[in-house]
């Protein structure tokens, strides 16, 4: 059992390892005004918004994929951990009030937990970037903007392969 | 029936709300142990090493790729662009005679005067393994053991000022682009006969995040315009004089300041960038 377990929590570790680099090194080829999908960050929500009560593989994620982030990243060692930690822990704190239709994970508390993340994500850094350097100002620009849509707009449409997946293969109706 | 007196008491591991101030702990002391010593350059230097075959393939699949797709979206663009380039081709090959009898006249002059030649810039070729938008750095293949230190211009061979070395490991080095926070360095946008002040116009070129540049502390009674070129100009010593930053997008005038400031449209391309090059000093 353990040693399943910890397989599982290696697989994730590559899985994470992986789609850094791929974030890194190939979709920068496709930024819009500088912006990439940050499928890090995407899958560190998914992984903790439909974990089941109990289990820790969100936590594990949020370690993984900020401790990766991190690495291949020029700020200081341990900032993606943190917001990760803290994103994980506010998903399913909110969740955890959530109660009602809680299996199901509709879109309505998809949506705005998704939208809620990515702007403390953001923030953070601006946050973190104006205490740090000296003449950079902490404001919200119309990059800043896009990027957060267009993270929520991936994270959407990957809920709704998702959810297309589940209903094909019959786990819900 | 067993004793209140004698309860065996709850092992500290079992509780959950200690587990996680223990987890907590561990990972503040990690943060703090990282970021204040070297070890996590040791840490990045060996993930870096480890990662760079994926990482090049990553690269040039992402390259031919975007190629791939820019191409198609440029077709109807590419009949007119060439046009355009033929003509300033032409343009450029008139300036190009003009200059080589200028060049004649000053070596003729040099050599009478006395002064030596400028010295070329020493290089090293140098490849982009990865790059980090967020933090406006990007990753090459080439530390300390290639003797790369820090501060050291990273330019391109059409002398395209990319940023300048911000961290070495071993193997790997970051560049800090132009454009990032600390970024901060004297520049000048060089005016010809043919404009009303030909003056050159100097300023301070900061990094302002997310790709973007600012030249500030610009007299505020200096005509810049939009698609005035700016180079570097040598003052403060950061980097070689003459290398190529970027042209004016936006200018930010104000009559209740002394100085105005103007958004740049940088030269660098990062992402279409598989070798630059390193000025040794």
């Amino acid at each position: 059992m353990i040693f399943y377990y910890n397989k599982k929590i290696l697989i994730l570790f590559i899985i994470f390892y992986i789609l850094t680099l791929f974030q890194n090194a190939f979709l920068i080829h496709f930024n819009i005004k500088g912006i990439i999908p940050n499928f890090v960050l995407i899958l560190v929500f998914f992984l903790n918004f439909f974990e089941k009560p109990g289990q820790y593989f969100g936590f594990w994620a949020a370690l993984f994929g900020g401790f990766l982030l991190d690495i291949f990243s020029d700020h200081y060692f341990g900032l993606s951990i943190i917001i990760f930690l803290i994103i994980s822990f506010f998903v399913k704190k909110s969740l955890h009030f959530l109660k009602e239709r809680q299996i199901q994970k509709p879109l309505v508390y998809f949506l705005p937990l998704l939208f809620f993340s990515l702007i403390v994500y953001k923030l953070f850094f601006l946050l973190v970037f104006s205490i740090s350097y000296s003449h950079f100002s902490f404001q919200i620009t119309l990059n800043t903007l896009i990027e957060i849509l267009y993270n929520f707009i991936l994270g959407f449409l990957i809920f709704c392969l998702y959810k297309i997946y589940k209903i094909k293969y019959g786990e819900i109706s | 029936m067993k004793s209140p007196i004698f309860k065996k008491p709850k092992s500290f591991f079992k509780s959950k709300k200690n587990k996680i101030g223990l987890i907590l702990f561990f990972l503040f002391a990690i943060f703090f142990l990282l970021n204040l010593t070297n070890f996590s350059n040791e840490v990045k230097n060996f993930f870096y090493f480890i990662s760079l075959p994926i990482q090049k393939s990553f690269w040039i699949a992402g390259n031919k790729i975007s190629i791939f797709f820019e191409t198609i979206f440029e077709i109807k663009n590419l009949k007119k662009e060439n046009e355009k380039l033929k003509f300033k081709n032409q343009e450029l090959l008139a300036k190009i005679s003009n200059l080589k009898e200028l060049k004649k006249e000053n070596e003729i002059l040099k050599k009478a005067l006395g002064i030596g030649l400028e010295k070329d810039f020493k290089l090293v070729f140098v490849k982009v393994v990865g790059l980090d938008l967020l933090g406006d750095s990007f990753l090459i293949n080439k530390g300390a053991k290639d003797n790369i230190s820090k501060n050291l211009p990273v330019i391109s061979e059409e002398r395209v000022l990319f940023g300048k070395v911000s961290k070495v490991e071993k193997n790997f080095s970051r560049v800090m682009l132009i454009s990032h926070p600390e970024s901060v360095f004297a520049g000048k946008i060089q005016k010809s006969n043919k404009d009303e002040i030909s003056e050159d116009i100097y300023g301070i070129v900061k990094g302002n995040g997310n790709l973007e540049v600012l030249f500030d502390l610009i007299p505020s009674q200096a005509k810049i315009r939009k698609g005035d070129i700016l180079i570097t100009s040598a003052l403060g010593g950061d980097y070689p004089k003459g290398l190529l930053v970027g042209k004016v997008k936006k200018i930010k005038k104000s009559d209740t300041k002394p100085f105005q400031k103007a958004k740049i449209e940088p030269f660098f391309n990062i992402t279409k960038r598989e070798g630059l090059f390193i000025i040794l000093k």
